[in-house]
């Protein structure tokens, strides 16, 4: 029988490694490469950083034979820059710079700058990887880690930005892209004008001319207070970067969805909140997966009603949506970019440096809710419904709220395009009995459009 | 007279030809560390920032005289001369 594989401990930083033991998340130190790290976060800045949620907190347990472990809070739900909005990279960008810019005036740096140092909790950034920080040379006014802020974070939303090329591509580049992965897509005038010169096309000049030459001036000598300045004017300048690729708001497939859904009546909508509402106090759930979660009507519904929320859908417009309100309205929701009929699968070295999507979420929440999304599981993913109740039996330790859409529906008819002989029998009882080979309905009310919701208890 | 004029344009667009080759002759960029452009970069940036951090602290000192601080103890000296 197959064994599922633990990821690897990490390994790339020569300073540290991090493990999870279940519920307790274990950094093991190397003391002599790690001073300066350590001696910061025994800091009153490093304990004001904590406090506003913004650096994880770590506790020191030194070992009986001179070894030093590190143990932080366990993250919710981690996750991976290859399932946020742009908006969440912007966050964990600007979270990286920020504490950069805190470090200086210490004498400390950030050796390292990519968005996997950064998790969140609901849509706050916490910066995670403290065996980042170190110390500065106070006469070098060069951040070795500019380079890989620009590779992991500013080009990939640059090519996101004006190429439309998806931040999920990032799972395939874990160092970023260089320059002249950009350059070719770029007009010769859009070459010359900003942000694209700066990133693009004058360092991709100077890595063809003057590169050797920069591995020798990168030695270059300031005095203190002069280099000081030379830094924090360098992450302005990023920071000004980083704020021209703000994403615009494109509309996209379902961005508009909870406005323009001409199946749904005032009175449909407002039964089917009524009813999640009454599912949610019934269940008492402290954390709730949303599994189609769109703008996230009903994430912030469930959020609302005391759960801690992670929201998936596949539409970035939706999604992206859905984190601004979740943001705006401060409420403990984590809007990610992920499909449960395609999720994200393990990856990175071995396939054990980070987890497969269902990997994180199993055994994580006491409830699941699917709600009008049974029908595109079924007939754009055609995934059988014994096969899609296995999933919601496998994410949830206890309730399940789901809408079965009937093939009458107008939206179930538009997506069998003519496979009525493969789909059009799907009934209710269909439905039902799929479900009840892990479940028992504890409540169920149809609405007036012939939707049907249900809550579900696990046998 | 006809076969003069070709050969000597023949001979221009070959010369032509070979100065278009040369000028468009790439040396094997997948070996150049693909880091450096953005060092050399930010190198550059430095550079010049800190140029520029140096030449206005020296136009400030040439203004004032004196650096801020010593200003503000040279007039609060006068001032408390003059409580006296």
């Amino acid at each position: 029988m197959a064994t599922i594989e633990l990821p690897l401990e990490t390994f790339r930083d020569p300073a540290g490694s991090l493990r999870i033991e279940g519920e307790r998340v274990l950094r093991r130190v190397r003391p002599e490469q790690a001073s300066a790290a350590l001696e910061f976060l025994q800091s009153d800045l490093a304990a004001q950083w904590v406090e506003s949620g913004r650096l994880i907190g770590t506790e020191f347990l030194p070992g009986s034979d001179g070894s030093l472990t590190l143990e932080h809070p366990l993250v919710f739900f981690p996750t991976y820059p290859w399932e946020w909005t742009a908006s969440a990279w912007l966050d964990a960008a600007r979270l990286t710079l920020d504490l950069c810019e805190a470090l200086l005036p210490q004498g400390l740096i950030l050796k390292d700058a990519t968005p996997l140092n950064v998790l969140f909790q609901g849509t706050r950034a916490v910066f995670v990887d403290v065996l980042s920080i170190d110390k500065r040379d106070p006469h070098s006014p060069i951040w070795l880690a500019y380079g890989q802020f620009v590779r992991t974070f500013l080009l990939p939303l640059l090519a996101w930005k004006y190429l439309g090329w998806p931040l999920a591509a990032s799972m395939q580049k874990r160092d970023g892209y260089e320059p002249a992965d950009l350059a070719p897509y770029l007009s010769r005038w859009q070459r010359w004008r900003e942000p694209f010169r700066s990133l693009v096309t004058m360092p991709l000049l100077l890595e063809k001319n003057g590169g050797a030459a920069a591995q020798k001036t990168a030695k270059v000598r300031q005095e203190p207070a002069v280099a000081l300045a030379t830094l924090q004017r360098n992450l302005a300048g990023l920071r000004r970067q980083l704020d021209r690729l703000e994403p615009n708001r494109r509309a996209t497939r379902w961005s508009g969805y909870t406005e323009t859904a001409d199946h749904y009546a005032n009175e449909d909508q407002q039964r089917k909140q009524r009813f999640v509402r009454e599912a949610l106090t019934t269940a008492q759930p402290g954390q709730v997966l949303d599994l189609g979660a769109n703008t996230g009507v009903f994430s912030r519904i469930a959020a609302q009603c005391g759960a801690n929320v992670v929201a998936w859908d596949t539409d970035t417009g939706a999604t992206e949506e859905n984190w601004r309100e979740a943001q705006r309205l401060k409420v403990p929701v984590l809007p990610l970019l992920a499909n449960p009929a395609r999720p994200t699968p393990a990856a990175g070295w071995r396939n054990r440096e980070s987890l497969a999507l269902l990997d994180r979420a199993r055994g994580r929440f006491d409830s699941v809710m699917m709600l009008g999304l049974i029908h595109h599981l079924l007939l754009s993913e055609q995934i059988p419904l014994a096969e899609i109740a296995g999933l919601v039996a496998e994410l949830t330790l206890r309730w399940a709220i789901v809408e079965w859409v009937p093939a009458t529906d107008p939206r179930f008819v538009d997506l069998m395009r003519g496979r009525e002989a493969l789909y059009g029998h799907l009934d209710e009882a269909a439905f039902a009995g799929a479900m009840g080979v892990y479940f028992t309905v504890v409540k169920r009310e149809a609405l007036p459009n012939g939707r049907v919701l249900f809550l579900l208890q696990a046998r | 007279m006809l076969t003069v004029r070709r050969t000597v344009l023949a001979a221009l667009a070959s010369i032509e030809l070979l100065v278009l080759l040369a000028a468009f002759t790439k040396p094997a960029y997948g070996y150049v560390d693909p880091g450096s452009g953005l060092l050399a970069f930010q190198v550059g940036g430095s550079m010049l920032a800190g140029g520029l951090f140096i030449l206005r602290s020296k136009i400030r000192k040439l203004f004032r005289m004196s650096p801020p601080q010593q200003q503000e103890e040279t007039s609060a000296e006068k001032s408390s001369e003059t409580t006296e």
